[in-house]
């Protein structure tokens, strides 16, 4: 049950599925969240793997979306020399650009790739800087690892507003929003009426596959996979 | 004004064996600190990576890339802070300034070890000559850093993470400069004594805390680069699996699932905590 934001806010546990099934590899989720969080021009918070799977005949393309798996052992915030990285109540892992020293400990301890560095400001068309390479000025710090925030600000709007997470428009990742397959599913897994509980169900019932990547590593991220 | 340089005795105020005992003492700690810390991080490096590397590019391919990166990355730190070229000199300054300041002072211990220095910016002694240019280096990249942090709104805040190491380093180096100017200027030898204490702890606090702050980032970042490189180079040579290739890995790992070559662990703790139902999936 959903028991709104406030008191038992330390209750909630936000969550992903992605319907593989569903994906249609259009790289809208990748752009959306560019946009949504103005990400330096080399960076990809949410970047959708294609590949090349079988042989012709029986040819065909492969699509894995990818993001911060905000793991609920973060192997990232324990490799942090500077304590830049952490939890917050709601499960989402947070970078702090302004504490990182760029150490790159973070890069390698994560299993999903799912850090980058902000190695140097360059502007796509050559001189002067697009709109969005001004927002990324902005947001983000030259020379600090930066990655996926499950939309953190949009979760902050939400609690402040009383809204609904994977329900409300404005509470809702920007890449779960723009999925045209709607193959992305978000929500509080400790709310059985959340969009992404409900889904998980459903699947139990059907008998379909969840899965994570690399269970071996221990790290239990809160992104699941479905076929 | 003219200023008289004095040879002071250092053993004078503090007996050299007990700054050496000290020393020792202060190495013990440094070294403890670091294989401590240093073995925490190497955890970090997805287990078997350095033999499973050793496969594909041999033991001699990964000292050669070991050497190669300590040249290109940290002493001539090639592509690195390549942001801003004010930041990439200011640190290279740093660096340089603090390996010109262990060469002096190695260089004073060994020829000058009773503590008998003679008179500064003599040239005579390669060790006085290395380390006041060093320090005025260090000084001067310092000095820079520590204004940008303070004036430029970019930077402001963004040094939490490194300002205990900027504090302390600072600190030693004034306080190394006020000792070499109080001999300088002929100061009275309890002046000098005084201000050399001072810089005696603060450059104990420098290095007992290195390995607890920004300061580690020396020997912690250039070992990450080595294992980004080390990627690097295999994924150039096609090998694509983890922890090489973390994504490309990814997806195969869920093609496989898909084609059922691999059985998948259901997380089940995505399930909430009154959960009765069991995966069939």
């Amino acid at each position: 049950m959903f028991h709104g934001w406030g008191e038992f806010v330390s209750e909630m546990k936000l969550a992903m599925i992605i319907d593989l099934a569903k994906c249609v590899g259009c790289d809208a989720c990748s752009v959306a969240c560019k946009v949504e969080n103005a990400t330096p021009g080399d960076i990809w918070w949410a970047p959708v793997i294609h590949s090349e799977v079988g042989k012709f005949p029986k040819a065909r393309l492969s699509f894995l979306p990818t993001l911060c798996m905000n793991c609920e052992d973060p192997p990232c915030k324990k490799s942090c020399p500077t304590k830049a990285i952490s939890k917050r109540d709601d499960g989402i892992v947070i970078i702090d650009e302004g504490k990182c020293a760029g150490s790159r400990a973070c890069i390698t301890a994560c299993p999903y790739d799912a850090i980058r560095v902000w190695e140097k400001e360059s502007s796509v068309y050559g001189e002067g800087r697009t709109p969005l390479e001004d927002m990324a000025r902005e947001k983000h710090k030259v020379g600090a690892a930066q990655k996926c925030t499950f939309c953190a600000h949009r979760m902050d709007y939400a609690k402040a507003n009383g809204l609904k997470p994977g329900v409300d428009r404005m509470a809702t990742p920007a890449c779960v929003l723009t999925c045209p397959a709607e193959c992305r599913i978000f929500g509080d897994l400790e709310d059985e009426s959340s969009p992404v509980s409900k889904y998980l169900d459903e699947a139990k019932k059907d008998g379909r596959t969840v899965l994570s990547l690399r269970p071996e590593v221990k790290t239990k991220p809160k992104v699941a996979y479905m076929w | 004004m003219i200023f008289i340089p004095v040879l002071v005795q250092f053993n004078g105020l503090v007996p050299v064996v007990w700054i050496d005992i000290l020393a020792v003492v202060v190495v013990m700690v440094i070294v403890f600190g670091v294989v401590y810390r240093f073995a925490f991080w190497v955890k970090v490096v997805p287990s078997g990576f350095f033999s499973e590397a050793k496969r594909y590019i041999t033991t001699r391919g990964l000292v050669s890339l070991f050497f190669s990166e300590l040249a290109n990355r940290v002493f001539a730190q090639r592509k690195v802070l390549n942001d801003s070229k004010v930041r990439r000199t200011t640190h290279l300054m740093i660096f340089w300034g603090f390996l010109g300041l262990a060469f002096a002072t190695v260089w004073d211990d060994v020829f000058f070890h009773d503590g008998s220095l003679p008179v500064p910016f003599s040239f005579d002694n390669l060790g006085n000559i290395v380390g006041n240019v060093s320090g005025f280096i260090l000084l001067l990249g310092l000095t820079v850093v520590v204004l940008r942090y303070a004036f430029v709104g970019k930077f402001k805040g963004s040094a939490k993470g490194d300002l205990i190491f900027l504090i302390i380093l600072y600190l030693a180096t004034i306080t190394g400069f006020a000792t070499e100017l109080t001999r300088f200027t002929g100061s009275t030898a309890s002046l000098t004594y005084s201000n050399y204490l001072v810089h005696l702890g603060f450059v104990a606090a420098l290095l007992l805390s290195a390995p607890f702050t920004h300061f580690f980032h020396a020997l912690l970042t250039p070992f990450m680069r080595y294992v980004e490189r080390i990627q690097d180079v295999l994924f150039q040579k096609g090998v694509t699996r983890y922890p090489f290739q973390k994504k490309t890995a990814m997806a195969s790992l869920a093609e496989d699932v898909r084609d059922g070559k691999t059985k998948a662990t259901y997380p089940s703790w995505l399930d909430r905590e009154d959960e009765s139902a069991k995966p069939s999936g």
